[in-house]
């Protein structure tokens, strides 16, 4: 590291890359991030529907609101949003961190929905995607910190493909490994187990809305 | 409020950066940290054997924080989750406060002299009716070495009876039997050092990432830094160890008998043994056979060793084929033979690590026996980096169960009652008549619960542990405690639990840092701990109880402590020199825990090993010193296959396994009173194969009911889980009180250890 | 209002010069200089972005190296 030339904006970001820094950029964007997404996700702006939902535009303007949904639903994870959701009023919801959606293999919900707002031709659970579970606090992450936490993992619905652990070298402990989460985007199916079941008061994993698919111009 | 809880926050701050930085700024002893008025202490976790350190933040009379603790070379500041909320299991809402005697089927609040003088009665009333073997008392590898202590001191020698029994029974007991009757001396050769050190590590029947989660990350690590270190799984479950082992290697249950013969087999057939080893290092038995399950009442085995030569060994595992073992098995011939050569190879540190699966099961200690076998063979022992490791599952089932001897047959330090020396011995350090220490053992912990269902016991005291969820066949011992006809049952216990709902007595416990303690963790690291804080309501500590209890019984001349921790430790401490050696009490006081034998203020790393064991001498490389009958050597038992207790039939064709998950330890008594831990892990399911599960139509998180021959439980069906059944195999952990799992257990138990097999019965299942 | 602890690296025999340094800015305690040369603070700030802007402040500072978060708390107090 060169300490005379830290003073333009390109040897910053370079000095960023060397990942010296990486770790504490990360936890203060997390930071940042997370102030925002450690909330409820309906007071974030987003809603996790039920399994099979269209995309939200089409979704609100399919659903009548009949609440069969949340009826079929045996954990009563499904509830109906209240007046202060505005246009939403009345339109089925999951509130991860009080009751997720348990991915019944016949997904009773679907099935119920009378407009098509949500798919009832919908049979494999593994292709539901409500959402997508991401680590938005990474600094208060236990298992991130070395610590044999991993709930996240281990309660997920699909272990071992919508997250998986990857070891690696814990140097300050220089004996032991950290576990971490990784979350694989094109598994995961935003059911909101692992925002659920996450130890910490705020769940530093949450479901958001399934970023855009984009095109890739680099062939793996 | 507000500035304390910056004040906190900013010294968290500070000693989390301190951490990063890698510098150890905290005192081992209390010290006042800082401006936040934080009082420090060390204490070891008071979960499983890892034995891992924490640092308690003390404020204001109250546990404020916790952490691993930097300097504790087990875990270097690293915790599981369970670790990670210590403190919380002491502040949950119902902690008992208050002693409460039974009237009718009301608990009713009572002072303290009330509750020990009705418990003093009944002891006499019972001692002067039916005799001492008619009161008794059942505690735990959570015990602290001085409530071990002060608990078989007045048993043994002041009632004069050995119905003193540990749950580590239930956990442990095979795996001493295994050290006992192959090294005459219990407790691993090697330490955690070799999970950093080998390169090959052989799990027998062990969910080391659930259940010893810290050391599975060491041994992961071992590997992320050598990419040539092996992890072998050796299971009938497929686990998250299983998941990130090199291999896993499934076999039917009950098999393990067969493949580590067959391991013996290859390795003598392609002499990949170390013969020079074996002529200096062992001696060959054999012991009796088809020695039957423990399932009547009263169940007696006494086994009959007989010398053999090393060809009659031979001659013995030659029925052991690898396609023998294979049609028994599962496994194949040809893995067998790969896996039989890595045990041998000369260029690999190999070490072999197990434990419930191994030590809960009806042939427990001669499974043990096989996998030194095997060990003994190749000679890869009492080496640094490659051991067979017992892994034990509570904090203190080593320092006290087993070192302390809180068992029916045993007396401190490897000794037992049996032995006219060592009840001299014992009798000296008490001070007592020897004739007052029976010399007959008892009641194993299952027999133990028999005779209170028969009527043979009427008083039994139980202290720091939940039989009444945790014994097998739980329906018989369940309504057996409550049979009346003059039976008594006393728990000790923080909070409510399956075996206060039985309890005509409930004593309210001190736990942890609310008491001065010490346990031994699983690598012989003995750990001392100060009290840090109250005690809630007019909670005591088991050690006070069990001491009032004495002096009521008049019976307090064995207990004359001015300093009772320290002094009973120190008189503790003259039974074990001699290859056991314990330091002064200071010591343990200073650092970090300390590796026994510790000789001249030094700690032992590897037992028997020249050059770390001071009993062993200048050349004599590797001495097993402690089994003086055989010269010094090490036992190779020749122990054959034989079935299980029960196994699946056309009625029950399931095969029952049950076990534990990271999230939650043991009955869950603790871990469920955590509210983010309960919220992670609620509830108990019932792991199955999907195709089991297609053929019965059954779906994912449907109910199915569950029935063995004792009992029936309904549970949702996970088959996607964390664990993932084999065919023919289901799996369900015994944490949830409000799914008895147990209930459907079968009290067969191995007739050398008394060690219950919660591992293998036959159930169906059905849909509910 | 975020609370975080930092260690700071710096050029080798700087550490007591820095340390003044850093001490200086108005949010940051200097907890300790380690015998190897690593500073430990403790930052305070009004908001995340307040800390960030701290945080990168200090980065600035002559003979710094590095500045790693090793704890970082932004709950509302």
């Amino acid at each position: 590291m060169d300490s005379n030339t830290n003073h333009t904006g390109i040897t910053r970001r370079r000095f960023l890359k060397d990942g010296v820094l990486l770790p504490l950029a990360v936890a203060i964007a997390g930071g940042g991030v997370s102030t925002i997404f450690l909330r409820r996700a309906d007071a974030r702006g987003f809603y996790l529907r039920p399994p099979g939902a269209l995309e939200e535009r089409r979704f609100l303007a399919a659903c009548i609101k009949c609440g069969k949904c949340a009826q079929a639903c045996p954990y009563d994870s499904i509830r109906m949003a209240g007046a202060g959701a505005g246009v939403a009023i009345g339109t089925p919801h999951i509130i991860a961190r009080e009751t997720p959606c348990y991915l019944c293999p016949d997904l009773p919900c679907a099935k119920a929905c009378p407009s098509g707002a949500l798919d009832g031709k919908l049979e494999d659970v593994e292709k539901v995607r409500m959402g997508t579970a991401v680590i938005v606090d990474r600094e208060n992450c236990l298992s991130l910190r070395g610590l044999r936490c991993e709930v996240c993992y281990r309660q997920c619905p699909l272990i071992d493909n919508a997250i998986t652990i990857l070891p690696r070298h814990n140097q300050r402990t220089g004996v032991h490994s950290i576990m971490e989460p990784v979350i694989h985007r094109d598994k995961c199916v935003g059911c909101g187990i692992c925002e659920n079941a996450c130890v910490r008061d705020k769940p530093v994993i949450v479901v958001m809305k399934s970023p855009p698919e984009q095109k890739d111009y680099y062939e793996f | 409020m507000e500035l304390n809880r910056r004040e906190f926050l900013k010294a968290s701050a500070a000693a989390a950066a301190f951490a990063a930085a890698g510098a150890s700024v905290l005192n081992p002893k209390l010290s006042v940290a800082g401006d936040a008025g934080i009082k420090w202490g060390k204490a070891p976790c008071r979960f499983c054997g890892t034995g891992c350190g924490v640092l308690v933040g003390v404020k204001g009379g109250k546990i404020v924080a916790t952490k691993g603790d930097p300097a504790a070379p087990v875990n270097r500041g690293l915790n599981c989750i369970k670790g990670y909320f210590l403190s919380k299991v002491l502040y949950g809402k119902d902690r008992l406060t208050k002693p409460l005697i039974r009237k009718g089927d009301k608990m009713v609040e009572a002072s303290w002299d009330e509750a020990m003088t009705l418990i003093a009665s009944k002891f006499k009333e019972s001692i002067a009716k039916h005799g001492p073997d008619s009161v008794a008392i059942y505690g735990s590898g959570q015990w602290t070495v001085f409530e071990g202590y002060a608990a078989l001191k007045l048993f043994k020698g002041g009632i004069g009876t050995n119905n003193i029994e540990p749950n580590a029974r239930l956990c442990m007991a095979s795996a001493v039997t295994g050290f006992m009757t192959t090294f005459a001396s219990d407790e691993p050769m090697g330490c955690y050092d070799d999970l950093d050190l080998g390169d090959t590590y052989f799990l027998w029947g062990a969910n080391m990432a659930e259940c010893h989660p810290v050391l599975f990350s060491r041994m992961i690590d071992n590997r992320l830094k050598n990419p040539d270190v092996r992890i072998i799984d050796f299971g009938t479950r497929r686990t998250r160890t299983s998941q990130m082992a090199d291999q896993y290697i499934r076999f039917n249950p009950q098999t393990d008998l067969a493949l580590l013969n067959a391991i013996a087999h290859v390795i003598i057939k392609e002499k990949l043994y170390d013969e020079s080893f074996i002529k200096k290092h062992v001696a060959f038995k054999k012991g009796k056979e088809n020695i039957g399950y423990g399932l009547e009442d009263k169940f007696k085995f006494a086994d009959d060793p007989k010398p053999i030569s090393f060809d009659d060994y031979k001659k013995f595992v030659e029925k052991y084929t690898p396609e023998y073992a294979s049609k028994l098995s599962g496994v194949p011939a040809a893995k067998i033979v790969e896996l039989a050569r890595l045990y041998a190879d000369k260029k690999r540190k190999v070490n072999s690590l197990w434990t419930m699966g191994f030590n809960q099961h009806v042939r427990g200690t001669w499974v043990n026996n096989l996998v030194y076998n095997v060990h003994l063979l190749t000679g890869k022992i009492s080496r640094p980096g490659e051991n067979p490791m017992s892994l034990t599952g509570q904090p203190s089932a080593c320092g006290t169960a087993r070192e302390v001897g809180t068992f029916t047959h045993r007396l401190p330090a490897d000794m037992v009652v049996t032995n006219p020396e060592h009840r001299a011995k014992a009798a000296e350090i008490w001070g007592i008549d020897v004739k007052r220490i029976p010399d007959k053992p008892t009641y194993n912990a299952t027999e133990m619960f028999r005779a209170l269902d028969r009527g043979d016991i009427k008083v039994i005291w139980s202290q720091v542990t939940n039989p009444f969820q945790s014994l097998p066949h739980l329906n018989r011992y369940r309504k057996g405690a409550r049979k009346g006809d003059g039976r008594f049952v006393i728990v000790s216990d923080i909070y409510p639990t399956k075996s206060t709902e039985v309890a005509d007595v409930i004593l309210p416990s001190a736990s942890w840092v609310e008491k001065e303690g010490f346990f031994g963790n699983a690598e012989r690291r003995g750990q001392q701990w100060f009290k840090m804080v109250d005690a809630p309501g007019e909670a005591k500590s088991d050690l006070w109880q069990t001491m009032e209890l004495a002096r009521r019984l008049g019976h307090g001349n064995l207990f004359p402590y001015k300093y009772a921790e320290k002094e009973i430790f120190e008189e503790y401490r003259k039974f074990t020199s001699g290859g056991k050696d314990l330091a002064p009490y200071e010591a343990y006081v200073k650092a970090r825990g300390l590796r026994w034998p510790v000789v001249n203020g030094k700690e032992t790393l590897w037992r028997y090993a020249e050059g770390h064991d001071p009993y062993v001498k200048a050349g004599e490389g590797v001495k097993f010193y402690k089994n003086k009958k055989d010269d010094g050597r090490a036992v190779i038992w020749a122990r054959p296959y034989e079935p299980a207790a029960e196994s699946p039939d056309k009625q029950y064709p399931f095969w029952l396994c049950t076990g534990r998950v990271l999230e939650h330890w043991h009955t869950g008594t603790m871990t469920g009173r955590v509210p983010e831990i309960k919220r992670a892990y609620p509830a108990a399911v019932c792991e199955m194969h999907p195709d089991d599960a297609k053929r019965m139509g059954i779906k994912n998180l449907q109910k199915v009911k569950i029935s063995s021959r004792r009992g029936t439980i309904i549970l949702p069906v996970d088959l996607n889980g964390r664990g993932k059944a084999e065919k023919g195999n289901i799996f369900v952990a015994f944490f949830d009180e409000t799914k008895l799992i147990n209930e459907l257990c079968i009290d067969a138990y191995c007739p050398i250890s008394g060690e219950p097999d919660y591992k293998k019965c036959a159930v169906k299942v059905e849909k509910a | 209002m975020p609370v975080s602890g930092v260690v700071v690296s710096c050029l080798s025999g700087c550490a007591q010069a820095v340390s003044g340094r850093i001490a200086a800015f108005d949010g940051v305690e200097v907890h300790g200089v380690l015998p190897d040369g690593q500073i430990v603070a403790v930052i305070e700030a009004e908001t995340v972005d307040a800390e960030v802007k701290l945080v990168s402040q200090l980065h600035e500072v002559e003979d710094v190296v590095s500045v790693r978060l090793a704890y970082h708390n932004f709950e509302d107090l």
